[in-house]
């Protein structure tokens, strides 16, 4: 579960400004709506990082699923913990998705698309899409 | 139109399922009299969908009949499904006369569109025969219950007066699963270590039904008897059905009673729900294993809502399912089960 590049926010130039960063504690969320997009925005111990609420599976709205962590891909019997806090488990099927990198983690070809999202020195939150 | 078979409905703190219980047991249940066998594999993330919360009938309807367009829903209550594996038999016999009369006065009463299940107790068919005749009777009930863990194979003899109740009511049989490992391992070598493992082996029970209920003749006994198999996909059933027709030329004077070939009492006598449905990387191959179990025949639609395994009606088919087909799985082939009005030759499932 290195980090991948092709995992990374794409750029993108428009700034949407969604709320203020303290109205979303650690470990919680907001959902917002921007035109045709839901967008899950979602503060971690590193900061904020936002997903499309749309699960690629079956279209379920992903960013109501719980946040976990999971146990990384090891040797038999082995338990290692990896992504504290990060994962996010789709609430339909369970599906889970590392919601830094948009990657999901039972596919590596499957993916949640992420958006880059920054706090303004006034304390706005914006995102970016 | 739609017809969905596996909706999950629940006593609670709203919905008591306690007014329903007959007086005289009310104190052996405050002495854990129904106290059951548990299969011990728990779902680490809850078995109900985390997006939302479903607890009356006004939900049902709200949050799943009414925003999917489902015309009809097979109402599969819990705890009344899994009365079979309660210990005591007499307070099993209660319980699902408990269950039958709060799903009546409950969901069945307050929309037509609720069809309903007659939970019995398959540790004592005569008990289960009365009571498929007590209330199997009701308009909006549409078969009996129970779970696919059991003392016995389905087949056996024990189980006749259940099928002839059913027969005479005019009541499908129904199965679900999600108890397995409480009376024996879930597969027949030894017991998962885990529920991913556990949840994997469960089509293993409903071979093992379908082929007791044709060899054991139950289908030449009963020949108006038809079943419904719940919740176990569909993926299980073509190669029992090859397997039990290959064997049939060689063993079938093992067998006399059997006058057709295994698959021709399957394709006419059971049904299987989809969900949840098989996701192969490539969706070809669905389409031909429907083809193989005849599926304009034998599947019928099913959400499991409000389940983590959900499937949606418009999202879970792949896009290349057959319009035709799809509207036989959809509607038709539980239409029929069921004896429910036909779907109108002009309407079109999109």
């Amino acid at each position: 579960m290195a980090e991948d590049p092709a995992g990374a926010p794409r750029k993108r130039s428009r700034e949407v400004v969604i709320g203020r960063a303290d109205e979303v504690p650690a470990g919680g969320r907001k959902i917002v709506q921007i035109d045709h997009l839901s967008i899950g925005v979602f503060r971690l111990a590193d900061g904020f990082h936002a997903v499309r609420n749309y699960c690629p599976h079956q279209g379920a709205e992903l960013c109501k699923g719980s946040l976990h962590g999971t146990y990384r891909p090891g040797a038999v019997a082995e338990f290692t913990p990896a992504l504290d806090g990060r994962v996010l488990r789709c609430p339909w099927h369970g599906w889970e998705f590392d919601i830094v990198t948009g990657k999901g983690l039972y596919d590596a070809k499957s993916r949640v698309m992420t958006y880059e999202v920054k706090v303004t020195e006034a304390g706005d939150l914006v995102v970016m899409v | 139109m739609i017809i969905d078979c596996d909706i999950h409905v629940y006593p609670n703190a709203t919905c008591p399922l306690e007014p329903f219980v007959p007086a005289r047991f009310r104190e052996a249940l405050t002495m854990k009299q129904g106290s059951s066998p548990g299969h011990g594999y728990a779902n680490p993330f809850g078995v109900d969908r985390r997006d939302l919360v479903s607890e009356t009938p006004a939900d049902v309807v709200r949050l799943h009949l009414d925003p999917l367009k489902i015309s009809y829903g097979v109402l599969q209550p819990q705890p009344g499904m899994s009365v079979s594996l309660i210990h005591a038999i007499d307070v099993a016999n209660a319980m699902a006369r408990a269950a039958n009369d709060w799903l009546i006065e409950t969901y069945l009463a307050s929309d037509p569109r609720f069809l309903g299940s007659v939970c019995i107790n398959m540790a004592d068919p005569k008990g289960a025969a009365e009571e498929i005749r007590r209330v199997g009777s009701h308009p909006q009930m549409v078969q009996a219950l129970t779970c696919g863990e059991s003392l016995h194979l389905f087949g056996h003899r024990a189980y006749d007066p259940v099928y002839e109740a059913c027969c005479e009511t005019g009541l499908a049989f129904a199965v679900h699963p999600g108890f397995e490992g409480a009376l024996h391992s879930s597969t027949p070598v030894g017991r998962p270590s885990s529920y991913f493992e556990w949840h994997n082996s469960l089509p293993l029970t409903y071979q093992a039904h379908v082929g007791s209920l044709v060899a054991e003749g139950t289908f030449e006994k009963f020949p108006g008897l038809r079943t419904i198999f719940v919740e176990g996909g569909v993926s299980w059933l073509a190669p029992l059905l090859w397997r039990m027709d290959k064997n049939f030329k060689a063993l079938r004077s093992t067998v006399p009673w059997l006058r057709e070939a295994p698959s021709e009492y399957v394709l006419r006598h059971c049904r299987l729900s989809t969900q949840p449905i098989e996701e192969p990387e490539n969706p070809e191959h669905l389409l031909q294993l429907y083809a193989m179990v005849d599926a304009g025949r034998t599947l019928c639609f099913s959400t499991d809502f409000p389940h983590w395994d959900f499937d949606d009606p418009q999202r879970a088919f792949p896009s290349r399912l057959p319009a035709a087909l799809k509207q036989r799985i959809l509607y038709d082939n539980a239409a029929e089960l069921y004896g429910l009005p036909a779907r109108a030759e002009a309407e079109v499932v999109s």
